[in-house]
């Protein structure tokens, strides 16, 4: 679209009413068929008689109304685009929804947002089925029935006013909360009623590395790393890319480093960690530790790099803390290699550290200091939102044992499930006279509150958020809310007796109060611009002053911790509980989009396991599906267990996304957590370990991880370096057809893959793929028109981990098309494999025939049948029915929604356009375009001398083209492009 | 026309129309080898032997008889380049003219890909063309309930074999037909089975 | 007419043609003995066998009418292995089909006697064969509501044609006109049968064959002209007996998956279908010479020389499979080398040395005339050959498909218990046919058996003349 109207206040109105700028939020309801906003709903109020319509009630409006004037920017059938922020995570990545007839059918990132420049993850991407969920709370509740509004903000007030008079405290729980004006909301909200605690329930929390720089500095600083400036890094556990704090942010940042590696040298990238995380299967050398080992690996790069480095009072204070380290060979030369070359990249060398454990953060911190990363590579940034005196699950616990607590209110977390001793958190909120549970849907912690308030959706509310110093972002309904539910910081100013009690007249007035606006621009002409772009700069303060560090405190925990390392070798099995790809902490893990996405590494979808070392397999005779028990201390856990080459041997990885709302409460394993200072700790040490007998036949999308040494997907070890891929035939037995512009191809750059899986969301809402369910996935039948292959490679226990995108190649030659009796599939002029659903008769030939076995079958009818599930329809796409076969087909409705802008604005040659897996992924490592354009993505990347077609020896004429990984490496023995001799086709 | 009684075993009924021109008289035999000397014989002696009705065919009679070799084949051979030039056509038609589009980067005339469905059509029709010429030829078609069916003698398909001479014939002697049906030891005579 | 069976011991190994009607049969007592079983009660055997048959039939109905309603997830199939049972049935059943048209058409041309006596019942065979064929394509269809789709037929959505390239395709016109022709040959060859019967039936048996027989009176001329029909239904059935497993071949051979991509699967799939074809026949035969007492027209020299040809066709398949197995190594195409290794060696190993078993080791044992003529030895085999056949199809159909190009998509498939169902109901089908044609029409074909016991008679008399 050239022109892209990202709200629906347009500058001309911004003299207007304040009613004037509520884009959608108070249209009519979606079902009525109408989008027709408010301000246009007040347009047509003149029309006629239809004024005694309640335009804001949202009982269904039977009137059919003439869309003569129609709302600005909004034509029936068409979407329009609306910034935003994502509400699915902390990162709060700048969002783009389409919006089509007054609901949202599609997320995608914000390319105007500096830190993700269009990427958004899965879980993003995932967020819109949430909203549609049908089972999110619908009216608020008291004791476990519905109630109304008015009753709920009564009792609330008089229930506050009860406890101020009794001299009860008040508690209020959040998660980390990221917007400006909720905090200041909560702030004034609890004062004088009690106390605010914000919890921060994920492994990689960004506390600890605060709480080292805290010890280390006296104040709080974040270390953020700027990946334009590093060369080499080593990460301890930190999953930067995959399930870590920001992964679409630091993926960017990452693969555009990448891409420069032919001018500016390889970034290098060492990973050490006990469970395979993505960023592990990205790292160009891994080295699995469990938690022990890590620590001590980190004490001994911190020797070995005081060692090397200029004598120094640190260095020699250093290198005396450590002295207390035991000997072990392998762990000292493997700290003497890491030293050399961080030194070497000495100022564009960086260590980052995803570890709970608090010397391993001091040792990191001190490594980052000795090498001079601080302020080259590493930033020290004033955290945002540090204002709080007390945080964190600790003081939630302390706050919980206090006498004198009288009523808590959560808002949008569930600390019932996400604290190990949920049941008693329990059992205490419903002993408070007043317990209140804000939340989109029901949770065991609205389980355990009397009353609850449910929630608009984030698309539904208004909001701002802050993740970096520098801007503000927006967050505005996308869609008027579908239940009775209400923004959850609107109940506070219910609740506090506020002037105002529509959130977005808040958060306005809090915007006008408090963000700085440039100079001689009107409050509504700022904020109108600010909500069309999404965000707002903020002036930034100068960076941080050189901190004055003292090491007094770090060296003693060196040397304690020199002391108690334990000799190598030790064979004690620790449980590592980890966040994985799709379901994080579990707060979507109701999205189905989400359970169906399989685990990049392990390829497990719909259940938990634990994910377990070849070797600890093979000692004790575990095969995949085999159900463990794992005994910690008193508790167990039982789950069936995945073999994951790459685990280090000792520890048993488990998932804690698991166990939510209607499922095995016994999948939580945040039961297992225990306290580690403020923060959780993320490794228990397991009491013991046995097969139960059971076994089961787990949902994996792959069974099979090795290339069978086929020479279907490649790595290299320099940028340049090419594959040997085997030749093409050369001759074909029919002329070529004639290729008219545009030809579409896609290429696809495996050393930008990282595997997260957005893509695969992406592709599932932007084209109704149906979700087949646990079962579904037991059977081998997902829908996946886009899936990620994984590959292992090299040596059986710690090998190499190759994510390769397969979707429909759209074969130029393709053998699928001959099959098919009934012509349903066929090739288009501009050289896509086309698919006539409703010419298909199933016959499933042409899946058999397909090499990439892309195509997908509708084995049964899995339409949505909800009408609240179906509003996530793409209307641009057909729904498939029972019977059929599907496919990528490049997303063709964009194609043709670009082709008829382009014809219209009359705009020669090819029009640009974006497949949804494209748009969405973190690394752009896709590209999409016109092969026939010599200048074009597709002709360069062609031309690349890592460019590969897979099983392009058969003569099918694929149209995707992929690079091959780089594994910086220092020999060329990394080449481990598993066929490495071509052969005949 | 049709005068036999089913399950008249002995005795020929009848003829309700005694026309002593046009009368077609039956010998029944036991025997195959007897029926086919018998018709030499018959021949012979200048009757006409008009048909034998036999259980099973025998063959050699058709010589005897005279008769001329059947023209099916060329039935079969028409009916099946008729239907595989209308096959090919057809999918060549389809393929190029009507609905031309890119199945797989092949060629729109792809002769190699039409052949098994020509070949499959020469076949069909060839078929149905000589079992329908068949029937057409000799009559072959349901019968209703009502409808008789013209047999000699009901024994016929079964161990039985109809001579049928036919009477129709200047020289035709009846006394001489009796000797020479006594001579060949004709098992039964089934008098003016068939009356024209 | 007595019948008895002469001992083989008491025969001569020497005599290089067996007599193929044993006793002294005349005309009269072929009709008889050939019309007994249509003209008293059923047995309680028979009674038993139908009924038995007949609910395998309403089992499989009811699976396939489930599976109509529900849809195709019923199966075990998956994404990476699209056809499991049905095609594997399909491609079975077809192939079972051929013997019919090979007794009655090859052995029509090549002059061969002994067909007389089976190759009604054979031709029988083939149609209900088809007929169970035909059903699997259809019902294999994700919506088989729209299967005539796949027929060449003008409509509203202007030029809206099929893809004539597509081997499916080719199968709707090769299954479909092999029907019609089969069908045709084994109607035209029951009409002189049929008016037989109908001249010694009474009631409304009389008139349903009055009906059926088309007024046939036996005349030479018309005579003259079966022979002659039957002569170029016979020469239009024999290549296509060859065509369609050929075309069926054409599925899996022109497609690019490993283990399918063969061009040795026509002649293969052509022999592997007389192979199995003949073995269905020598099953049934067994069964139906004892029940109804036909031991006089099926004799052990009937199946002594359908041994033999079971022997030469089983050969036939085992050096195909070695071909296959050399070609594979010998290509060295490393997807095609693993395909034959995986068979032999992968999680379906169990079924390829089964096949292997069957299909290549046990007709062997017909080296021996001991075997040839143990009618034990010969309904053990002839059943293990089947099931060998089978187990062909199905590991070429499913294990090529469970490991094709990409590991990453490999899989496994196990049937589900609608697939066996729907199998047991095919067979269910099968034997349904088979029963009522046995009751109903003439199994053994009176006009041709009693044309070579004339043959016989002038051979013995010429031959007393000498």
């Amino acid at each position: 679209m050239n022109e892209r109207p990202w709200t629906t206040d347009s500058p001309s109105d911004a003299s207007g009413s304040s009613s004037r700028d509520e884009p959608l939020a108070a249209g009519l309801a979606p079902e009525d068929g109408l989008a027709v906003d408010r301000r246009g709903f007040l347009k047509v109020l003149g029309f006629g008689a239809a004024a005694s319509l309640a335009a804001c009630e949202r009982v269904p409006v039977h009137h059919v109304l003439p869309f003569t004037i129609a709302p600005e920017h909004v034509r029936a059938g068409l979407p329009v685009e609306y910034a935003g922020t994502c509400t699915a995570c902390e990162a709060r990545c700048g969002l783009l929804a389409t919006v089509r007839d007054g609901r949202p059918i599609k997320l995608e990132g914000h390319p105007d947002d500096p830190r993700t420049r269009g990427g958004l993850c899965a879980v993003g991407q995932a967020d819109l089925r949430a909203l549609y969920d049908p089972d999110r709370l619908r009216a608020p509740t008291a004791g476990g029935q519905p109630t109304s509004w008015t009753a709920l903000d009564q009792t609330v007030r008089r229930q506050l006013d009860e406890l101020r008079e009794q001299g009860l405290s008040f508690l209020v729980v959040t998660g980390r909360e990221t917007s400006p004006t909720a905090r200041r909301l909560i702030e004034s909200f609890v004062t004088d009623r009690g106390q605010w605690i914000e919890i921060d329930l994920q492994p990689q929390s960004p506390q600890a590395p605060i709480e080292a720089y805290q010890t280390l500095t006296g104040s709080r600083l974040q270390p953020v790393v700027d990946w334009s400036q590093v060369d080499q890094v080593v990460s301890f556990s930190s999953d930067y890319l995959g399930a870590g704090a920001d992964p679409v942010a630091n993926t960017r940042g990452v693969a555009d480093r990448r891409r420069q590696a032919k001018e500016r040298g390889a970034l290098t990238h060492v990973q050490i960690e006990g469970s395979r995380s993505l960023t592990g299967a990205a790292a160009d050398r891994r080295l699995a530790a469990n938690a022990d080992e890590r620590r001590s690996l980190a004490l001994r790069l911190l020797g070995e790099v005081a060692a090397r480095t200029s004598e120094s009072d640190l260095a020699t204070s250093l290198k005396a803390a450590l002295s207390g380290l035991s000997e072990d060979e392998v762990a000292t030369r493997r700290a003497q290699t890491l030293a050399v070359e961080l030194l070497a990249a000495g100022p564009k060398g960086v260590v980052v550290c995803g570890d709970d454990d608090p010397t391993e953060q001091l040792a990191v911190a001190a490594i980052n200091h000795m090498i001079g990363a601080v302020g080259r590579s590493l930033r020290l940034e004033e955290p945002l939102f540090e204002s709080r005196p007390r945080s964190g699950v600790g003081a939630l616990r302390a706050a919980l044992a206090d006498e004198s607590l009288g009523g808590i209110l959560t808002i949008d977390v569930d600390p019932v499930r996400q604290l190990s001793d949920g049941e008693a958190v329990a059992q205490r909120i419903a002993a408070l006279p007043l317990s209140v549970a804000i939340s989109a849907r029901p949770t065991a912690t609205t389980r355990a509150c009397r009353l609850v308030a449910a929630a608009h959706h984030g698309l539904e509310c208004w909001g701002d958020h802050q993740r970096t110093a520098d801007r503000l972002q927006i967050q505005q309904p996308m869609i008027q809310p579908l239940f009775e539910s209400r923004a959850p910081y609107e109940n506070l100013l219910q609740w506090s007796g506020a002037d105002a009690t529509d959130y977005r007249t808040h958060l306005k007035e809090s915007w006008e109060a408090h963000v700085p606006r440039p100079e001689g621009v009107g409050f509504d002409q700022f904020w109108h611009e600010s909500v069309a772009a999404g965000a707002t700069a903020l002036p930034v303060s100068e960076g941080v002053a050189s901190p004055s560090f003292d090491w007094t405190d770090a060296l003693a925990a060196f040397r304690r911790s020199a002391a108690a390392v334990p000799a190598p070798a030790t064979s004690v099995l620790e449980l590592e509980l980890l966040a994985e790809v799709a379901l994080r902490d579990g707060r979507r893990a109701h999205v189905p989009w989400l359970r169906e996405l399989p685990d990049p590494l392990t390829r497990v979808s719909w259940v938990p396991v634990f994910r377990i070392s070849p070797a600890l397999a093979e000692r004790q005779g575990i095969e995949d599906g085999d159900e463990l028990e794992v005994q910690i201390e008193e508790r167990s856990i039982r789950l069936p267990a995945r073999i994951l080459p790459g685990q280090a041997e000792g520890v048993v990885g488990m998932p804690i996304g698991y166990g939510g709302e209607g499922e095995d409460p016994a999948w939580n394993a945040y039961r297992l957590t225990t306290l580690a200072g403020e923060g959780m700790k993320w490794t228990v040490a397991i009491t013991s370990l046995r097969k139960t007998g059971a076994h089961e036949k787990l949902p994996l999308m792959q069974v099979w991880s090795s290339t069978e040494g086929r020479p279907i997907v490649y790595q290299v070890s320099k940028p340049d370096e090419a594959v040997h891929a085997p030749h093409h035939p050369a001759a074909s037995l029919w002329k070529d057809r004639e290729k008219k512009s545009p030809q579409w191809h896609m290429s696809i750059d495996l050393d930008a893959c990282t595997g997260c899986g957005a893509c695969v969301v992406a592709c599932q809402v932007e084209n109704n793929i149906p979700v087949v369910g646990e079962q579904g996935m037991r059977d081998h039948r997902d829908m996946h028109w886009l899936r990620i292959d994984r590959y292992f490679m090299g040596e059986a226990d710690d090998p190499d981990v190759l994510f390769e995108p397969m979707m429909c190649a759209q074969c130029d030659h393709a053998p699928c098309e001959t099959v098919c009796p009934v012509t349903a599939t066929a090739h288009s002029a501009d050289g896509l494999n086309q698919q006539a659903y409703n010419r298909c008769v199933g016959t499933r030939y042409c899946a058999n025939n397909c090499p990439y076995k892309v195509r997908r079958f509708n084995w049964f009818d899995y339409r949505p049948k909800d009408p609240v599930e179906q509003l996530v329809l793409n209307p641009e796409v057909v729904v498939r029915s029972r019977g059929v076969m599907e496919k990528c087909t490049f997303c063709v409705q964009r194609i043709q929604s670009a082709r008829l802008t382009a014809r219209k604005s009359d705009q020669p040659g090819a029009p640009k356009v974006q497949t949804a897996c494209q748009q969405s992924c973190p690394g752009a490592a896709i590209r999409f375009g016109d092969a026939t354009d010599p200048e074009g993505d597709i002709a360069t990347d062609r031309h690349e001398p890592r460019a590969f077609q897979v099983l392009a020896e058969l003569g099918i004429e694929p149209s995707i083209t992929y690079l091959a990984r780089v594994r910086n490496r220092a020999s060329s023995e990394a080449d481990s492009s598993s066929g490495s001799k071509p052969h005949g086709g | 026309m049709l005068t036999t009684e089913p399950g008249g075993v002995t005795t020929a009924t009848a003829p309700r129309e005694w026309s002593p021109t046009r009368r077609i008289h039956a010998l029944i035999f036991s025997d195959p080898e007897r029926t086919v000397q018998a018709v030499r014989l018959l021949k012979s002696r200048n009757f006409i032997v008009v048909d034998v009705h036999t259980p099973f065919p025998i063959h050699g009679l058709e010589e005897e008889l005279g008769l001329r070799p059947t023209r099916l084949g060329v039935v079969t051979l028409v009916a099946g380049i008729v239907g595989g030039l209308i096959a090919l056509w057809f999918q060549i038609w389809v393929h190029t003219v009507d609905w031309p589009i890119d199945i797989g980067g092949k060629d729109d005339l792809a002769l190699p890909g039409l052949v098994p469905v020509t070949f499959e059509m020469i076949v069909l029709a060839a078929a149905l063309a000589t079992v329908f010429g068949l029937l057409w030829r000799r009559g072959l078609y349901p019968r209703l309930e009502g409808e008789r069916v013209a047999l000699p003698h009901s024994r016929v398909t079964d161990d039985r074999f109809a001579v049928l001479v036919d009477e129709r014939n200047a020289r035709f002697d009846p006394r001489r037909f009796v000797e020479t049906c006594r001579e060949l030891e004709v098992e039964e005579v089934i008098e003016g089975w068939k009356v024209q | 007419m007595a019948v008895t069976e002469v001992p083989w011991e008491q025969r001569t190994e020497a005599a290089a043609e067996e007599p193929l009607l044993t006793g002294t049969p005349t005309f009269t007592s072929i009709t008889r003995d050939i019309s007994a079983p249509l003209e008293r009660r059923a047995s309680l055997a028979w009674w038993v066998a139908f009924l038995v048959a007949l609910s395998m039939l309403g089992l499989g109905f009811w699976l396939v009418v489930d599976t109509i309603r529900t849809g195709i997830g019923l199966w075990g199939l998956n994404r990476t292995v699209g056809w499991g049972f049905a095609i594997t049935n399909f491609v079975f059943w077809v192939g079972i089909g051929h013997a019919g048209t090979a007794i009655s058409a090859i052995l029509l041309l090549l002059r061969q006697r002994f067909r007389t006596s089976i190759a009604r019942a054979a031709e029988a065979m083939t149609i209900f064969a088809v007929m169970c064929a035909g059903i699997f394509p259809l019902i294999h269809m994700g919506r088989p509501w729209l299967a005539m789709w796949v027929f060449p037929y003008p409509n509203s959505r202007g030029a809206l044609w099929l893809n004539f390239r597509s081997p499916l395709l080719w199968d709707v016109f090769a299954i479909g006109t092999y029907f019609t022709v089969s069908l045709l040959f084994w109607y035209v060859g029951l009409v002189p049968d049929l008016a037989t019967v109908r001249d010694r039936a009474s009631g409304i048996r009389k008139r349903i064959y009055g009906w059926l027989s088309l007024g046939w009176n036996g005349s030479t001329r018309t005579w003259q002209r079966y022979e002659k029909a039957c002569l170029l239904l016979a020469g239009l059935a024999t290549p296509l007996v060859v065509s369609v497993h050929t075309v069926v071949s054409f599925d899996f051979a022109t497609s690019v998956i490993p283990g399918w991509h063969t061009t040795i699967f026509p002649p293969y799939f052509v022999v592997g279908a007389l192979f199995s074809g003949f073995a269905m026949v020598m099953t049934l035969l067994i069964i139906t010479r004892r029940v109804l007492h036909l031991e006089a027209f099926i004799t052990v020299g009937h199946l002594q020389a359908m041994a033999k040809i079971i022997l030469a066709t089983g050969s036939l398949v085992g050096v195909a499979y070695g071909t296959e197995l050399f070609m594979a190594w010998y290509s060295g195409n490393p997807y095609e080398r693993f395909t034959f290794f995986n068979r032999a060696f992968g999680p379906y190993a169990w079924a390829y040395w089964l096949m292997v078993f069957c299909n290549v080791i046990v007709p062997q044992i017909f080296w021996s005339a001991r075997a040839r003529r143990s009618i034990a030895v010969l309904f053990t085999a002839s059943i293990l050959v089947n099931v060998g056949m089978w187990f062909e199809r199905f590991n070429i159909v499913a294990t090529s498909l469970a490991r094709d190009f990409l590991p990453s998509s490999w899989s496994h498939y196990t049937p589900s218990w609608v697939e066996v169902g729907i199998l047991l109901g095919s067979f269910g089908l099968f034997f349904t046919c088979y029963l009522l044609f046995v009751r109903f029409a003439p199994v053994i074909s009176y006009h041709e058996v009693k044309h070579t016991l004339a043959e016989q008679q002038s051979g013995d008399s010429e031959h007393a003349h000498d």
